[in-house]
């Protein structure tokens, strides 16, 4: 008799859900992980909104509504064409701040109140928009134009292409280079639209001549002339599909390779065409793990300055702490990185690593008091931590 | 540094802790497909199972703040899913005690045997669906875990939250049951 695999599921069909399953799933979990309305809401609920149709119809009658008014700089100056030969921030009358990267140039369209439009024409430019506004705004980036209102966001254009990235609010993208036309984008997510994104043409392959006589040495195989103007790559087209060749190679982990392929100032490039914080972040960890941890640090600066409201800002800047500590040994920055991250927030758990960090770093540099007071703080913040002993050993609690 | 996987799954994990509900159902897409026919073998049921994952993660959503360690963070969804199986084995002793145990095995392990597997084979694997319905749910579960599964002892004890030497003996006393109905063994891999 034929004795049963070990482990037995080898004897078992394959039960792995299938996507449609796991929506379906999904569903159901997300339905219940949304918390009931308590009993009282129900009840005052209906008297909340009467008392709301009341105040509505009093403001109408004692204080005519008033439509946006036309915007200006804060200064009170009128909009014009934006030129940023070095990076600038322009803030409007209505609270909204444009960060525009060098090089950028954005050209104010039409302008009417409840509504502004502007073209971007090149380089890279964040909006933050107060979620207070009445506005409606449109970005034409080229190949699509984003419409938006309250919202925080980083378009970058250049020559055939345009990337989005969302920190707050949401965006819609309409465009024919847009799928299905139309696109909402919401915060953390972003897309990337343009010429190296459609499939590159199939190279063109030269005929192999037959030989007219037997040779004495093989004739040499012409299969793909490089040198020739029609065969040779587009500089962009080549530039681009390194660009995706270096993801794909850290996706898999193959950072020596990645970082191979973006040469030898290929991280310091690709960081400052990148508006995402997922390519940062990936670019540092390339630098990093191929042996090249001071290339991340001025990757994940500009994560941390340029993409704050990125909820991993705080992360970026925690890393960098880490390599500036670890890797290159310079403990001074590297207590100023951990600060900036649990200034730019952290979870829990980071937040105790960071600060049990701190203390050590403090005490091999000779300031006691200063670990004894991130010593106190870890303590205060995560009395039951994992590493109460050794926090009140440097605080210099009794045994 | 975490690889691009790990640290994908470190963000998503912190986003979920934020509340994001985006993160929690990428998180959700992640493991279910793991889960769901682990607790599928666990409880013979396709329901239950169902039931089980569901819970499984409303109960780990509701606790990821007070995950200390989110590369630990697998594991830890596996053992809360162990957890919830275990809930059930007891609603099912308590209902079955009143009469009222409803519970529709549709996934034995014979049900779920591969369409190649031979009849001897087959019936092997009822004569052990039978003795796993009568034994109690933490024995039950530890020899899963174990023979169906694949876990190594220590991962069962980890995942059973009880030490190796308890979940040494429940695998045993289950494995003597099967062995006196069986007749014979699966092969021993617990030296």
């Amino acid at each position: 008799m034929r004795k049963l695999p070990h482990p037995i599921k080898r004897a078992l069909r394959d039960e792995t859900p299938d996507d449609e399953t796991v929506e379906r799933l999904w569903e159901a979990t997300r339905g219940k992980l949304r918390p009931a309305r308590p009993a009282w809401q129900r009840v005052a609920l209906p008297a909340t909104m009467v008392a709301v149709a009341a105040t509505v119809l009093v403001l109408l009658f004692v204080r005519p509504w008033r439509a946006p008014e036309l915007l200006v700089r804060a200064d009170g100056q009128p909009l014009s064409t934006m030129i940023a030969t070095t990076p600038q921030v322009v803030a409007l009358s209505d609270g909204t701040t444009i960060e525009l990267e060098t090089g950028a140039r954005l050209e104010p369209m039409a302008e009417r109140p409840g509504f502004a439009s502007f073209r971007l024409d090149a380089g890279r430019a964040r909006f933050a928009v107060p979620t207070s506004t009445s506005r409606r705004w449109s970005l034409d980036g080229g190949i699509a134009v984003i419409d938006f209102g309250g919202a925080a966001f980083a378009a970058w254009r250049q020559d055939g292409e345009l990337e989005v990235r969302v920190f707050t609010g949401e965006v819609t993208l309409r465009g024919k280079a847009v799928p299905n036309g139309e696109k909402r984008l919401v915060a953390g997510e972003s897309l990337s639209l343009g010429n190296s994104h459609a499939p590159p043409p199939p190279p063109v392959i030269a005929p192999v001549p037959p030989p007219a006589e037997p040779p004495s040495e093989p004739a040499p195989r012409r299969v793909l002339d490089k040198d020739t103007a029609a065969h040779r790559p587009l500089p962009r087209l080549a530039a681009n599909q390194a660009r995706a060749d270096w993801r794909a190679l850290a996706d898999q982990a193959r950072f020596a390779e990645a970082y191979a392929q973006l040469g030898a100032t290929g991280v310091s490039e690709a960081s400052a065409r990148s508006a995402s914080m997922d390519e940062l972040l990936m670019l540092a960890d390339v630098a990093r793990r191929a042996g090249h941890p001071q290339e991340a640090i001025p990757v994940l600066e500009r994560a941390e300055r340029e993409l704050s409201d990125d909820r991993r800002a705080g992360l970026a800047a925690y890393t960098r702490a880490r390599i500036l500590a670890e890797d290159l040994k310079q403990p001074r920055a590297s207590v100023l990185a951990f600060e900036r991250a649990l200034a730019l927030g952290l979870p829990a758990t980071l937040t105790e690593s960071a600060l049990v960090r701190l203390a050590e770093l403090e005490l091999e540099a000779g300031n006691g008091a200063r670990a004894a007071q991130r010593a106190s703080e870890y303590l205060a913040k995560f009395p039951e931590g994992k590493q109460r002993a050794k926090m009140q050993r440097i605080r210099g609690d009794a045994p | 540094m975490a690889t691009a996987h790990a640290r994908i799954e470190l963000d998503l994990i912190l986003r979920a802790q934020e509340g994001s509900a985006l993160a929690q159902g990428q998180l959700f897409a992640r493991y279910a497909r793991e889960l769901l026919p682990m607790l599928t073998r666990l409880l013979a049921s396709n329901a239950d199972a169902e039931d089980a994952l569901q819970d499984t993660f409303i109960e780990a959503f509701a606790a990821l703040g007070d995950l200390r360690e989110p590369s630990a963070f697998g594991g830890w969804l596996r053992k809360i899913a162990v957890h919830q199986a275990h809930r059930r084995f007891r609603r099912r002793r308590l209902l079955g005690m009143l009469g009222l145990d409803r519970h529709v095995p549709d996934a034995t392990l014979a049900e779920l045997a591969h369409d190649e597997l031979g009849p001897d084979q087959r019936v092997e694997l009822a004569r052990i669906d039978a003795v796993l319905a009568r034994a109690p749910g933490r024995e039950r579960a530890a020899w899963v875990l174990r023979h169906v599964e694949g876990h190594e002892l220590a991962e069962v004890a980890t995942l059973c939250d009880c030490s190796l030497a308890t979940v040494k003996r429940w695998i045993a006393a289950t494995q003597a049951r099967i062995d006196r109905h069986v007749g014979s063994s699966t092969e021993s891999h617990d030296a």
